[in-house]
């Protein structure tokens, strides 16, 4: 009777067993789920690549919930007309600022560059290497940029996307004006992550100074960067929308 | 012998059935299977050495294939590789089960010397 009541119980768990690994292997449809082989390097990848996609996801849903919100103050402030135009005039500033025609202030650098004193006997090339020119100056402005500097001046003058820095005889024109040496350059950012990065051995500070050009770097605490008050002309670029 | 027999039921049911565990589940399936497995193995030899018991059977079957599942997602989940537990543990086992089972059989059917 025992052995019996075993007997009954061990067929209908086999059975089970049976349909979940029937299930499970699916023999009708084998082409749909087909396995792919990873090594454990294409594993180790295509998890990493997994993972970045879902926090890039989660970056965009945070993105979205915030617009949204935003889209529902305006709806829900319809009749509260004032606090959407000072919300509207925040933003404003806010894109002014990082176009630049609002003047800053925050901790940053300064760097400050002139011409090599002059010695005589100097050839034709010894003299060329020893000025400061337009080349040098934008490199510098590059590597400023590239250390994540955020406003950036030149004796006064805002350097926006539309700034030039060419050579104009002795001079330099930067906004359409021209200045002179010696060249004062100022950058808001991290002042210590500027200052490393500037100072470091590969960036184009090193190269001035082995030419003898006078290079002064200071961290300051605080610095201010007048805003760009030239035009932005826009004749030829529409709205594409 | 009757557990090859439901085995081979089992399967015809579910191929005539035809469904489906998601693809993403199937990873947690297998090592249910070799939990349910197991206990049957167990079951065998019980029922050979004459001392099965229905309760600890069915707790076994159910309980076994529900943790080794569970175990497994949670694993996923940590990102350790828990399922490499269930699957040594309850491999082992069935190779013990199944070396006694041989003893048993093999006791059971040789010819006794006159």
């Amino acid at each position: 009777m025992k052995s019996n009541e075993a007997n009954i119980f061990v067929f209908i768990a086999s059975v089970i067993i049976g349909i979940l690994i029937s299930m499970n292997i699916s023999f009708t449809k084998g082409s749909t789920n087909k396995r792919v082989i990873l090594s454990a390097k294409q594993y180790q990848d295509a998890y990493n690549y997994k993972n970045r996609l879902q926090s890039q996801i989660s970056d965009l849903s945070e993105q979205y919930s915030e617009n949204y919100d935003k889209l529902k103050k305006y709806e829900d402030n319809e009749q509260n007309k004032t606090q959407v135009v000072s919300e509207i005039n925040q933003e404003l500033n806010k894109n002014n600022i990082e176009l630049g025609k609002v003047a800053v202030e925050g901790q940053g650098i300064k760097i400050f560059l002139n011409d090599a004193a002059m010695e005589d006997g100097l050839d034709a090339f010894q003299y060329q290497m020893r000025l400061v020119h337009n080349t040098d100056v934008i490199q510098v402005i590059n590597d400023l940029k590239n250390a994540g500097a955020e406003a950036i001046s030149i004796n006064g003058h805002r350097m926006v996307d539309v700034s030039e820095v060419y050579c104009s005889g002795p001079f330099l024109r930067v906004n359409g004006v021209k200045i002179a040496s010696p060249f004062s350059i100022y950058a808001i950012g991290n002042k210590d992550v500027l200052y490393n990065y500037m100072m470091s051995n590969e960036n184009y500070l090193k190269i001035l100074m082995t030419r003898k050009i006078v290079v002064k770097v200071t961290k300051e605490k605080s610095i201010t960067i007048p805003a760009y008050n030239g035009d932005y002309k826009v004749e030829f670029m529409k709205d594409k929308e | 012998m009757i557990a090859f027999i439901g085995l081979i039921l089992g399967i015809i049911i579910g191929v005539a059935c035809n469904v489906n565990i998601p693809d993403k589940f199937s990873p947690y399936m297998s090592v249910a299977i070799l939990a349910c497995l197991d206990s049957v193995f167990g079951a065998i030899k019980a029922n050979l050495s004459k001392n099965f018991q229905t309760d600890i059977f069915i707790s076994g079957f159910f309980g076994n294939a529900l943790l080794a599942a569970g175990l497994a997602y949670l694993g996923d989940k940590l990102g350790v590789p828990i399922y490499l537990a269930a699957v040594i543990v309850f491999g082992g086992r069935i190779f013990d089960n199944f070396a006694i089972i041989r003893r048993l059989l093999l006791k059971k059917y040789k010819p006794k010397p006159h």
